[in-house]
């Protein structure tokens, strides 16, 4: 696998697993290449290259589940850089918006220009998660036609996120 | 004739809705927006001529066994020198687009006696049953235009035949004829027919839209034909009035083929991995698609408001679909899925084979 490759499956992967929606179902949004690339534009590529090979380490590392989830609470959502950048990317793939990063983390880590609340794309708020978590249509988006509000949602996990022990990045 | 009419209206669908689809959200808004359109008007063309059909006391049948062609496929009008496959959007879809939609053949370009035909030294075993002209097994169809002519054509003639006896061949239930009420504004508006002259502007709709008329680049309506909306995606400029045919003169775009998902051609469900999600999402979207065809025989067979339904359904096959066209082969990841229109026809069979296995044991 090329040094790009990889990088972007890991990405997915880490996705997968802050979000809970699979591969398959991330890269049927279309917005993977967008939001990598909105990452790495607002934290640069040294943050994005230690959350991915945290991520990486703490899944290569875990026998079962629960040790992967405290891996990842402790390494990535309780750390004090990665953590906020995580959350931020939970929110992206949720909403399809980039949230600005709390001013405590923009002290110590760095204030780009580019971090700023936004709409990544139009098509990034009609992506958003957060839509097939509830099979709503976004507003005023995806029409889904007359009436078909009054169906009650159909809601299933076939497409959740998986952990599979001794998976190997590399 | 009608019968190839709705199935070869169809028979178009899933080629563009996959080169549609398979075009990057915010790229070739030009292309999209092209595509988009003609695709909406062969559903409209669906729907004028499954009307025409029922006002002669026949219907469509959408779930007839060999409805949904299998891919590659020749067109049911007989046009037998290009295959028509489900493949993404690039300069050879296009081409073929542009057969699809080619005018008709005038005149002294015409090698036969017959109106709108062409003599073919050899007939291809078409994938779907194919209509030719009676009398001649060598002569088919040069374009849709030509066929839906011919069909035309027969109803005028049906028609005085059956007028001269006091007869009419307008002898389908009204109640069967679908309107603008539970059509989903698209392409235009819906005709409904009850006799000769509402059959012939059905048809008229059809080939003005699908061809052009007389030749023109646009109708009297201003709406330029399927034809040359490709055509402008090809020369990467828009006509505008008073141009002629193959030389627009309006805005210039350019068409970026690289921003298109690499989706198989003619993909089919073996070719994905057992237990792969891709497989799981092709096989759910056949199985929507066929629910979906179903639900369309039962609005063009008195029941049109449940085209209402059917709308919902459109939207969730679009999310299907797309997703297939965004998601890598496990087996290649330079190449993606898509939908593969496959449908089971065998479920009954399947379905009494296993009650008999299970009695069996």
């Amino acid at each position: 696998m090329v040094k790009e490759e990889y990088q972007v499956h890991q990405f997915v992967e880490l996705s997968g697993a802050l979000t809970d929606f699979n591969a398959f179902a991330l890269n049927g949004t279309g917005q993977v290449s967008d939001y990598l690339q909105t990452l790495t534009n607002i934290v640069g590529e040294d943050i994005v290259e230690q959350l991915l090979s945290t991520f990486s380490a703490v899944y290569e590392a875990s026998a079962d589940e629960t040790m992967f989830i405290n891996g990842i609470r402790q390494q990535i959502l309780g750390d004090m850089k990665l953590g906020p950048v995580a959350r931020n990317l939970i929110k992206l793939w949720y909403t399809g918006t980039w949230y600005q990063l709390p001013n405590s983390w923009r002290e110590d880590f760095g204030k780009s220009e580019q971090d700023t609340t936004f709409f990544v794309s139009s098509a990034s708020y009609t992506e958003g998660l957060l839509w097939q978590a509830i099979d709503a249509n976004p507003s005023g988006a995806k029409g889904p036609g007359y009436g078909s509000w009054s169906q009650p949602p159909r809601i299933n996990f076939d497409n959740a996120w998986q952990f599979k022990p001794s998976t190997k990045f590399r | 004739m009608l019968d190839a009419a709705v199935q070869l209206e169809h028979a178009t669908i899933p080629p563009y809705l996959t080169a549609l689809y398979s075009i990057k959200t915010e790229t070739n808004p030009e292309a999209s927006a092209i595509i988009r359109a003609v695709l909406v008007e062969e559903m409209l063309h669906i729907t004028l001529a499954a009307n025409v059909l029922n006002a002669l006391g026949k219907h469509p049948d959408f779930e007839a066994q060999d409805f949904v062609p299998s891919y590659p496929t020749y067109l049911p009008d007989g046009e037998s020198e290009f295959l028509v496959s489900i493949d993404k959007f690039s300069s050879t879809t296009l081409d073929t687009f542009l057969q699809i939609e080619r005018p008709s053949k005038r005149g002294p370009q015409l090698d036969s006696e017959l109106k709108g035909c062409v003599k073919r030294s050899n007939h291809h075993v078409f994938e779907l049953k194919a209509v030719k002209p009676l009398k001649s097994s060598t002569y088919s169809f040069y374009s849709i235009g030509d066929f839906y002519e011919a069909i035309r054509e027969g109803i005028e003639y049906l028609e005085d035949q059956a007028n001269r006896k006091g007869e009419t061949i307008f002898i389908g239930d009204p109640r069967f004829q679908v309107s603008n009420r539970y059509y989903y504004s698209g392409g235009g508006e819906v005709v409904e027919v009850f006799d000769k002259t509402t059959a012939l502007n059905a048809l008229e709709l059809i080939i003005e839209q699908g061809e052009g008329h007389t030749h023109q680049i646009f109708n009297e309506q201003g709406e330029l034909s399927h034809y040359y909306r490709f055509q402008q995606l090809k020369l990467g400029q828009y006509y505008q009035t008073g141009d002629s045919p193959g030389h627009p003169t309006g805005q210039k775009f350019e068409v970026d083929y690289k921003n298109v998902y690499p989706v198989k051609c003619n993909p089919k469900v073996a070719d994905f991995p057992e237990d792969s999600e891709l497989k799981q999402a092709a096989l759910q979207f056949n199985e929507n698609y066929q629910a979906f065809l179903t639900t369309i025989n039962r609005a063009f067979r008195g029941g049109q408001e449940d085209l209402i339904g059917a709308v919902c359904g459109m939207f969730r096959l679009k999310e299907c679909a797309s997703q297939l066209i965004r998601n890598p082969l496990p087996s290649n990841p330079l190449m993606n899925g898509g939908p593969t229109f496959e449908m089971r026809y065998d479920s009954i069979s399947v379905k009494a084979k296993s009650i008999k296995t299970w009695e069996t044991a």
